[in-house]
């Protein structure tokens, strides 16, 4: 599990690798259809009517390019200038349609009638049935009988495009329950069926895959603050649970010294507590779905148990990119507590008139982190990598929550996340 | 290497070999004992130990559960050498089954090391490519045991050459295209494929993944030297109300597998 040292914006290697990170740790039957998925994604990658094919999706489907806003209240809070790269104005609220459309556009240059993908909370369930429904392609997504229970308005979004929701039995009925029975069906139909998976993680070349469909929040984002400001970022901050818009943003800026670049994981209830996703901040390396990478460690045989408020940061992997630019140095890993993203969320929400993901929010928290820290011309770009309409249940809960704690007159709760 | 030994003297005597895989510590741990011992007396040369894994992407619905329940009670690997050390006293050849990263935390001579003393004789790790296997296969050499490399019938020809290269003990053949016992081979379809692979070496070929009972296991084993029996044993302990009977099913199971190889091979009494 090694390759030689090289350059950050030349890899992964032919094999996957990122330094000793990624690579291809699958079983037999699944290593002829990745060979013809890489095989598949290097020629196309390259063939300009595919990106011209690609950039008119992006501009026409999704509304792209994104917004880089400079959010002048926010900035005045934090004491620094801060500029959201909006991708919560992308086509479905994320930017994971970026993938998505990337993805489904390969499986269809391949000849592939059918998109097979796995969905937790089931957001990459709905981007991956919208696409699917956009190109005309047959569609599965997998999804846990339990998260299907949680998630239902996300199921009946999938079914309102078009694709059919696989119940995923097996197991705890979860997300691995769910990626374990969408891989077997892929096995099984290689032929005709393409697997699109959300992340910058797995075997290879997803990791290299996912990051190129992703990079373009960055190329927008690096062109769009040159305009803006004629200079670069002194930092740019994105959360980073897979990962993907991280890299997506980091990716175009890996060659500029002069900027900061930070990871943000999610802390949940503390670090030293057992209810947290932060896999850089504590984790270290394992095989795992696939990959060499960090994860948080339970005991000595398995690997499981991550938590936090925001479901899309709920892995306790990361891609094996993250991995390598943590040990690099070239990104910094920091981890934000449940409470410091629902505070930062308010006052995003307040100030801006922009409510925000969860997982966004752990950005934001972190860069409440650097008040004092940055003069007043610094400049900060977040990636705002989605908007928050999702998570209004939770909200609604944490808010009947603090009424009722501030009813039954429980010191302390008066002046809770959101105020 | 004692592994391919057995397995060649096994072909030699003009029998098909009958591998059953046992999850350690499923549905209990001395209910496994029990399966392994059934397995040693009905006379199978070699016993897969599943070590139980949380994430088991190469596993169809019955090994994930049993793997679940396992975990759920503590099994873990070093306790797994338990039952790798009661497979070698009933008389079979053990070979343990375990995902990677297992053996990455142990650290991979550490393993090596303490799975020999175990009396292991050979290891299955599915999601190590064969890319990968330079990181165990020395080690594992160098206490005597041989690492068992995969092959599938979508394994391109030139890849199947390389694979047969460094390989012990046994192939293992994926019989179908999918994950442990959830579809069946089709024996000209296994026939075929197993013919790609002797082209390329003359070690035993052992048949695993959808080997669903005694006539599944004779058509199956009409193109190899071995057919493996997974899930179709352990769903007797998933179907039965406890684990007595569950292990009076399985070990029915075990014998008329058997015994129908050896009716069609014309192997000794048992």
């Amino acid at each position: 599990m090694s390759s030689q040292d090289q350059n950050p914006q030349t890899m992964p290697d032919e094999k996957g690798f990122f330094g000793p990170y990624g690579g291809r740790f699958v079983p037999p039957p699944l290593e002829p259809p990745l060979e013809e998925l890489t095989a598949g994604f290097l020629k196309y990658r390259a063939d300009p009517e595919f990106e011209a094919e690609l950039a008119r999706e992006y501009q026409h489907y999704s509304g792209r390019p994104t917004p880089l806003y400079h959010a002048e209240r926010y900035s005045e809070h934090l004491g620094f200038r801060v500029l959201l790269k909006r991708e919560d104005l992308n086509h479905l609220g994320a930017h994971k349609l970026n993938n998505c459309l990337g993805q489904a556009l390969l499986a269809r240059r391949m000849g592939k009638k059918k998109i097979i993908a796995e969905t937790g909370a089931g957001q990459h369930g709905v981007a991956t049935a919208a696409v699917a429904a956009r190109l005309g392609l047959e569609c599965d997504i997998y999804m846990g009988e339990e998260d299907m229970r949680r998630q239902s308005p996300n199921v009946t979004r999938i079914r309102l495009m078009g694709a059919r929701v696989v119940p995923a039995t097996s197991g705890d009925r979860t997300l691995t329950a769910a990626v374990d029975e969408a891989i077997g069906a892929w096995v099984a139909e290689a032929e005709t069926a393409y697997y699109l998976l959300g992340s910058v993680v797995g075997p290879h070349p997803y990791p290299l895959m996912v990051r190129h469909f992703q990079s373009v929040i960055g190329r927008e984002a690096r062109a769009q603050v040159l305009e803006q400001f004629d200079r670069l970022p002194d930092l740019i901050t994105a959360c980073a649970g897979g990962g993907s818009n991280a890299i997506g943003l980091f990716h175009e800026f890996l060659g500029d010294d002069s900027v900061r670049m930070v990871g943000v994981e999610a802390a949940g209830s503390g670090v030293d507590t057992d209810r947290h996703a932060a896999t850089l901040t504590t984790g270290k390396p394992a095989v795992i779905h696939g990959m060499n990478t960090y994860c948080i460690p339970d005991d000595a045989v398995t690997h499981e148990g991550s938590h936090c408020i925001a479901a899309g940061l709920d892995y306790p992997g990361i891609g094996p990119e993250h991995s390598y630019l943590k040990d690099s140095g070239r990104v910094q890993y920091e981890a934000v507590t449940d409470t410091e993203v629902l505070a930062a969320f308010a006052t995003l929400c307040r100030l801006e008139g922009i409510i925000p993901a969860l997982e966004s929010s752990h950005a934001l928290a972190y860069a409440e982190k650097l008040k004092g820290t940055l003069d007043a011309d610094s400049l900060v770009i977040i990636n705002l990598s989605g908007r928050g309409d999702k998570d209004m249940d939770e909200f609604m809960l944490r808010l009947a929550e603090k009424d009722a704690a501030s009813a039954a007159g429980v010191p302390g709760h008066g002046k809770g996340a959101f105020c | 290497m004692i592994l391919e030994q057995t397995t060649r003297e096994f072909r030699t005597a003009g029998r098909k070999a009958l591998v059953p895989f046992v999850t350690a510590g499923f549905p209990d741990e001395a209910t496994s004992l029990a399966l392994i011992r059934a397995a040693g007396e009905t006379g199978c040369p070699v016993v897969e130990i599943g070590v139980p894994f949380s994430d088991p992407v190469a596993d169809g619905p019955v090994i994930q559960q049993a793997s679940q329940r396992a975990l759920e009670q503590g099994m873990t690997l070093r306790r797994a050498f338990d039952a790798v050390t009661a497979a070698r006293e009933h008389g079979a050849q053990p070979v343990m089954m375990t995902y990677l990263n297992p053996i990455l935390r142990m650290e991979p001579a550490t393993f090596a090391r303490e799975a020999a003393q175990a009396g292991c004789a050979g290891v299955i790790v599915p999601d190590l490519g064969f890319e990968e296997t330079g990181i165990l296969r020395p080690v594992l050499a160098d206490e005597g045991l041989a690492l068992i490399d995969l092959a599938a019938p979508t394994t391109p020809d030139d890849r199947l050459a390389r694979i047969a290269g460094p390989a012990a003990g046994f192939l293992y053949l994926v019989a179908v295209t999918g994950v442990t016992g959830t579809c069946s081979p089709v024996a000209e379809q296994l026939a075929a494929f197993a013919g790609r692979v002797r082209a390329s070496t003359d070690l035993p070929l052992y048949a695993g993944f959808g080997i669903d009972g005694p006539a599944r296991a004779v058509s199956s084993a009409e193109a190899c030297d071995g057919v493996i029996m997974g899930s179709a044993l352990l769903r007797c302990f998933l179907e039965e109300s406890d684990s007595a009977a569950g292990l009076e099913r399985a070990r029915t199971l075990l014998i008329e597998t058997r015994q129908a190889l050896d009716d069609a091979w014309g192997g000794i009494e048992i």
